[in-house]
């Protein structure tokens, strides 16, 4: 007993050190140190903001944390910044659901919103943002009204058209492209449903009350050279990939190009599925490409090479198919590696894409937006629509182009339910906003056509929202869809081939890209244990040898390369390095060798200084767009019960405080009189 | 043990610790001047007029500096997106936001 207490006293003299030196009375020494240890407690609080640190047992007591958080994060360019951030220590406030328009109108100030699918859009968002301290959306019901947070106008600034004038997306209201300076995160299927209890037992009056704390500060502000100067902040970009069948060509061989967008995105970008807008043709992409990989000799029966590639970054200003055209037309190696595979100077991994010339690209295929066509013809077969540019209607590979496409389909039309129209060009006047914009900006002559689902304006209800999900395409003719395009790639490449389908494959594929990215061909091919693919494109990296590669680019990239090999050798492999040939790649664990290749999807718009390793902007005509960094992303809930209630807390827990203090105090000085030898014998150590 | 160091704190040694301490937060060291005072407030009724004459101008010198720095600081926090790299140059460490 004695020695534990003589332990506390001691450590309270080392604080102090006073014992010695004195005249004055034992009582002045003794609210001297309590004066001391009240400061030292303020300091403490003070300095912990009274804040529960994360995953401590307090915490874990205090808070329910959602697992997996998704937030809107924040992202700027030259003109400023877009997107959401919370304060540096998140934003507080009780649940309050708003599943109705009186819930709407009975939203109390300073707290957090919870939006029914419904009540998620710019026009309610912008009407109760300031009132409130953060905003959470639902997705336990499904949105049912047309929506989109994305502009009229996809990408306009870096299209085609400098003055577009025909809304594609009439339903976008520029909401993604809005900057808030409250937290917004959604809720996965179960997490809101919870959420939704909690707003219920709210709004019934119950107590304790529900809480909730969003946390997602954002580092950077102000704008994109201002955040890239701080290094709060990394451009937006990806990895392109192409492949081809062509085991070599050179500049002499007449290229088909056949592409896909690779990224789609959303208000909120963890969940950007894209399945319409993205998803679905990238399915179809590979379908072709794994469906032409079992034509026997497709090299040798076609007189083109076609390459197949998806291009990532497209949402933030084409940055992928830009960036590839750009190096196409522009790069001159100076030195090129001992192997030729690289070049020097300047510095480039992989320089194959330089036997593509730009000048030989003789047609352009473009699977845009192909998620769900609506139009159904005579004969029971889905119309895909058919876009290209009216400067070049009399341009006779254009017309040969059109012409192939309604050949296939009279030709196939007892086999699949796909047939194909021009847009009327009278009426839509402008190509949709695509990657093929990239080539026609260079030489609008190309003969091109960009496949999509709808005439005119989106028929996908929710472009570039998290409701653009698997419940939003036609998965019904997914296969006939790939057979027939296989078969127009045949035919434009010359070939006469017979396409048998795969549907197994495509179904499946289809499955992983749009449901479930835990499947067998992610695991094989991506190594993916992601729940669900978002396309969002992600950042590029903090400089050239520092890139940052999504799993779903991986998975795209993986899944071409070994389909389209030359050589699948059959030989098992880990990684690249296991391989017994340097040519070889390990591509889904089998060794292959294969002609594809990842390309880089970056702003032009950006350099990167070497001196002081950042970005920085050199030509401002180019997409600038670059994402914030951040350090915790966290939504959790508490309990909160009613203010007189809080107030007793507080008060007996100050009352507690002075009584332990008193106790304390008091046998101190009891023991130290008490026990005068043994506690002196301490003092006069 | 500093307990027996303090049986040897003597008047004399007193005022070398609070001289130190003085010269030492002219070194832009505020707090040392904070320190000077809260370590002799314990021995305040032991303390000679050349002692008290440091402390005196320590706890001048702490707020006297404090205020210049709290107004910099409210000058650079209010100003810095304005000044550009200018701003940014100046600071060790950029706040974020």
């Amino acid at each position: 007993m004695y020695r534990f207490s003589s332990s506390i006293y001691k450590s309270f003299t080392l604080n102090i050190n006073n014992n010695n030196i004195s005249n004055y009375s034992s009582s002045n020494r003794y609210s001297c140190k309590i004066m001391y240890m009240l400061v030292l407690l303020l300091v403490l609080l003070l300095d912990h903001g009274c804040y529960a640190q994360s995953n401590s047992a307090v915490s874990q007591r205090i808070y329910t944390n959602v697992g997996r958080p998704l937030p809107c994060s924040r992202l700027l360019d030259v003109n400023g910044q877009f997107g959401c951030t919370s304060k540096e220590f998140g934003n507080s406030g009780l649940v309050h659901l708003v599943d109705s328009d009186a819930s709407l109108a009975d939203l109390p100030s300073h707290a957090i919103a919870v939006l029914d699918a419904n009540f998620f859009n710019g026009t309610i968002v912008n009407r109760i943002i300031s009132k409130v301290e953060g905003i959470v959306v639902l997705t336990d019901t499904k949105q049912n009204y047309r929506y989109s947070p994305d502009l009229p106008v996809p990408n306009a600034p870096y299209g085609l058209y400098p003055k577009p004038t025909f809304s594609f997306n009439s339903a976008g209201d520029s909401l993604s492209y809005q900057s808030f300076d409250k937290p917004f995160f959604v809720l996965d299927k179960n997490n809101s449903a919870i959420a939704r209890s909690y707003g219920n037992w709210n709004r019934d009056g119950n107590l304790p009350q529900y809480g909730c704390h969003l946390e997602s500060f954002m580092h950077a502000a102000i704008n994109a050279q201002t955040c890239l100067r701080r290094s709060f902040c990394v451009p937006v970009g990806g990895k392109s990939s192409w492949s081809t069948f062509s085991p070599e060509f050179d500049q002499s061989s007449t290229i088909i190009m056949v592409s896909v967008p690779l990224d789609a995105t959303a208000f909120f970008h963890d969940l950007a599925y894209g399945s319409q807008t993205s998803a679905y043709g990238q399915t179809v992409l590979l379908g072709i490409v794994e469906a032409l990989s079992r034509v026997a000799n497709q090299t040798s029966t076609w007189k083109y090479t076609v390459i197949f590639a998806a291009y990532d970054g497209e949402r933030w200003g084409y940055l992928g198919s830009t960036k590839l055209v750009d190096d196409i037309i522009n790069t001159e190696c100076k030195k090129y590696t001992s192997d030729g595979y690289g070049c020097l100077d300047p510095r480039i991994l992989d320089v194959t894409f330089m036997n593509i010339s730009f000048t030989k690209i003789k047609f352009i295929v473009e699977l845009n937006q192909i998620g769900n066509p609506l139009k159904v013809d005579g004969s029971g077969h889905y119309v895909y629509a058919l876009n290209s540019l009216k400067s070049n209607a009399n341009n006779p590979d254009q017309q040969l182009l059109y012409q192939t496409f309604a050949d296939v389909a009279k030709e196939l039309a007892g086999k699949v339910k796909i047939s194909t129209q021009p847009v009327d060009q009278d009426e839509v006047p402008e190509i949709p906003p695509s990657s093929s914009m990239a080539y026609l900006k260079q030489n609008p002559n190309i003969p091109t056509i960009i496949v999509t689902d709808h005439f005119g304006v989106y028929t996908n209800n929710y472009f570039s929202s998290h409701n653009d999900d698997y419940t939003n395409i036609n998965a019904n003719i997914i296969v006939d869809a790939v057979t027939y395009f296989a078969t127009v790639i045949d035919r434009l490449a010359g070939g006469n081939n017979t396409i048998v389908q795969n549907s197994l494959f495509v179904e499946d594929m289809l499955d992983c890209l749009t449901k479930n990215f835990t499947c067998k061909y992610a695991q094989q091919f991506a190594g993916s244990s992601q729940p669900v693919p978002s396309f969002y494109t992600s950042v590029y990296g903090y400089g050239p040898d520092n890139q940052y590669l999504t799993i779903q680019s991986l998975f795209v990239h993986s899944v071409m390369a070994y389909f389209a090999a030359s050589n699948r050798t059959g030989i098992m492999c880990d990684e690249s390095n296991s391989c017994p040939e340097s040519a070889q790649a390990c591509i889904g664990g089998t060794c292959v060798i294969t002609n594809s290749h990842f390309h880089d999807a970056i702003s032009l718009g950006f350099t990167f200084d070497e001196p002081s390793y950042s970005w920085v902007i050199g030509n401002t005509s180019y997409p600038t767009y670059v994402e914030s960094n951040w350090n915790s992303i966290v939504i959790n809930f508490y309990q909160q019960d009613s203010h007189t209630t809080e107030a007793l807390f507080l008060v007996f827990g100050i009352i507690e405080m002075f009584v332990v203090i008193a106790i304390i105090f008091v046998s101190k000085r009891y023991l130290s009189k008490r026990y005068k030898l043994l506690m002196g014998g301490f003092e006069n150590n | 043990m500093l307990v027996d160091e303090d049986d040897k704190l003597n008047d004399e040694k007193m005022r070398g610790i609070a001289r130190k301490l003085w010269i030492a937060g002219f070194f832009f060291l505020p707090w040392v001047w904070m320190i000077n005072i809260l370590f002799f407030l314990p021995h305040r009724k032991v303390l000679s007029p050349a002692i008290i004459w440091y402390l005196k101008y320590s706890l001048i010198g702490f707020f006297v500096y404090t205020g210049i720095f709290m107004t910099w600081m409210g000058i650079y926090l209010v100003n810095r997106n304005k000044w550009g790299a200018f701003g940014d140059s100046i600071s060790i460490t950029v706040p974020f936001g």
